[in-house]
């Protein structure tokens, strides 16, 4: 199959040597890249690149010389292997020395035994690197409960997984992907990458899909889906249904399982464990508790009883002591109350003869008040009997009670009393005294006896 | 008014009485001598009857205080 160039005129135009190469290689690139199958041969590694011959069988003469460099070298390595049926993909050139080549960008094994052969090559190769020990891997964290489901929506993986694994509180966010045909790689990839990047707070990712022949599980076997899975922060879980050989997925992932429903066991049976250690250990926390609690009680009972012993030694030591004391206490109060009582009856006793004596003086001064009284009242009496009598004669004694007998009293005009006549003349006049009134009367004769 | 008060008063109330008693003493005399024996035995009875109240009431003090 001829693709023909443009046409252009040349006829007349005569090249240089590096302006003909050059001129070729434009005119080549425009083909792009195309795809060559046949056997490698001839293989000459070097660090960073390698040559190769590709023929269409051992036995034709017919030979593309092909060269393979940098990420490439490194990515089909495993399948420079002398009489490996491949496909080449590549972009034809002419080196400044004049030969042909095609410049690879990928290769595919071609068949079956030669994927086999790939795959195989494919595994030392990742082997060597270390991908597969147990000492990269990572743990699986002890509690999973959210999970990031990588498998397609329509596949029965999908089914048999969500059907396994109860109903325990899993959460599960599913990316749905392609698992098989040119995508699946990509997707799946991809897949993790996002789920590592957008979620990061899973417990783990979870990659799975049914059984299938080997051509089915070429995605599962990249080195591409190696490398993600292998530098992957997420643990990841696979369950890839297979017949015989591990995938290289599987020789990669964190844990393997054989089919999606194993991985659903697995991770609901892990949880059931685990669900039943958190009872038991709270109960073993319970139990424990309730021991600690016990023993602290006990402790405490037996603190309390030491103290008390200690007390009460105490106490002994001090208690003959407080008895003595008591006692003595209570015998110098009764000797006081004792020494009260008398001094008590002392008292008494002195206030009987302060009383009696009392008593005597009242009586003896009720005597001589008496005597007093008599005395005083004969005293008083005598005096009144005296001047009873002073009065009587006194009476006796009036010199008007004679008036009342008849006698009478005459006096000068002068108020003497006339005694003798010559104490008056005649012609005087006389003032005479009755016992009532008072008679004047002129004197006509005087008589001498 | 004092005790020596009415002994005098007595006493000169006596002589009074023995004076009145001597038949020497003229009528004016013994009419002034007299009177004034009726004012000592007014002024004695009083003084008497003064002298008993007095003791009767500090009597009843007494009696009152003592029981």
């Amino acid at each position: 199959m001829t693709k023909k160039p443009n046409k252009i005129d040349l006829s007349d135009y005569i090249f240089s040597v590096e302006e003909f190469i050059e001129f070729i290689n434009n005119y080549l690139k425009q083909l792009s890249t195309i795809k060559v199958k046949g056997e490698i041969n001839d293989v000459s590694e070097k660090k960073y690149y390698a040559f190769f011959d590709l023929k269409d069988s051992e036995e034709k003469d017919h030979v593309v010389r092909c060269f393979i460099s940098g990420q490439n070298y490194r990515d089909y390595t495993h399948l420079l292997k002398e009489g490996m049926k491949v496909v080449v993909y590549g972009i034809p050139n002419v080196y400044k020395k004049g030969y042909f080549s095609l410049r690879i960008s990928k290769i595919n094994p071609k068949g079956e035994g030669s994927w086999k052969q790939a795959l195989k090559a494919l595994k030392e190769k990742l082997k060597k690197k270390g991908y597969f020990k147990d000492e990269r891997k990572q743990e699986l964290p002890q509690f999973i409960k959210t999970i990031g489901l990588i498998t397609s929506r329509d596949g029965a993986a999908i089914t048999d997984f969500r059907r396994n694994l109860g109903n325990h509180g899993f959460k599960v966010k599913l990316l749905s992907v392609k698992v098989e045909g040119d995508k699946a790689e990509k997707e799946i990839t991809s897949a993790i990458k996002w789920f590592n990047k957008n979620k990061p707070n899973l417990d783990t990712l979870v990659l799975i899909r049914g059984g299938g022949g080997y051509e089915n599980l070429k995605a599962f076997n990249s080195e591409k889906l190696a490398e993600t899975i292998v530098t992957s922060k997420l643990p990841i879980i696979t369950g890839i249904g297979h017949e015989k050989d591990e995938s290289i997925a599987d020789l990669v992932a964190d844990r393997t399982l054989s089919t999606p429903t194993a991985v659903a066991n697995f991770l609901r049976k892990r949880r059931e464990h685990l669900l039943a250690q958190i009872q038991k250990e709270q109960q073993q926390l319970f139990l424990s508790f309730e021991r600690n609690i016990r023993e602290e009680k006990e402790k405490i009972e037996t603190y309390r009883k030491e103290m008390e012993t200690a007390v009460d030694k105490i106490f002994q030591k001090d208690r003959f002591k407080m008895i003595s004391l008591a006692q003595s206490l209570k015998q110098s109060l009764s000797n006081l109350i004792h020494s009260f009582e008398k001094s008590k009856q002392k008292l008494k006793d002195l206030l009987y003869g302060y009383q009696s004596k009392f008593q005597n003086k009242k009586h003896k001064f009720g005597i001589i008040k008496e005597q007093i009284e008599l005395k005083f009242k004969d005293k008083l009496k005598e005096k009144k009997n005296k001047l009873d009598l002073l009065d009587s004669k006194l009476n006796s004694l009036n010199p008007e009670t004679i008036l009342n007998r008849g006698y009478s009293i005459s006096y000068t005009e002068d108020g003497e009393s006339i005694k003798n006549t010559n104490q008056v003349k005649k012609g005087d006049t006389i003032i005479t005294k009755l016992s009532k009134g008072k008679i004047n009367s002129l004197i006509k004769k005087i008589k001498n006896e | 008014m004092s005790k020596e008060n009415l002994q005098k008063s007595l006493e000169e109330l006596e002589k009074i009485v023995k004076e009145l008693e001597d038949e020497d003493i003229n009528v004016e005399e013994s009419l002034r001598k007299f009177k004034k024996g009726v004012s000592l035995i007014k002024d004695c009875r009083s003084k008497l009857e003064g002298i008993e109240n007095d003791f009767e009431e500090l009597k009843k003090e007494l009696e009152e205080e003592t029981n």
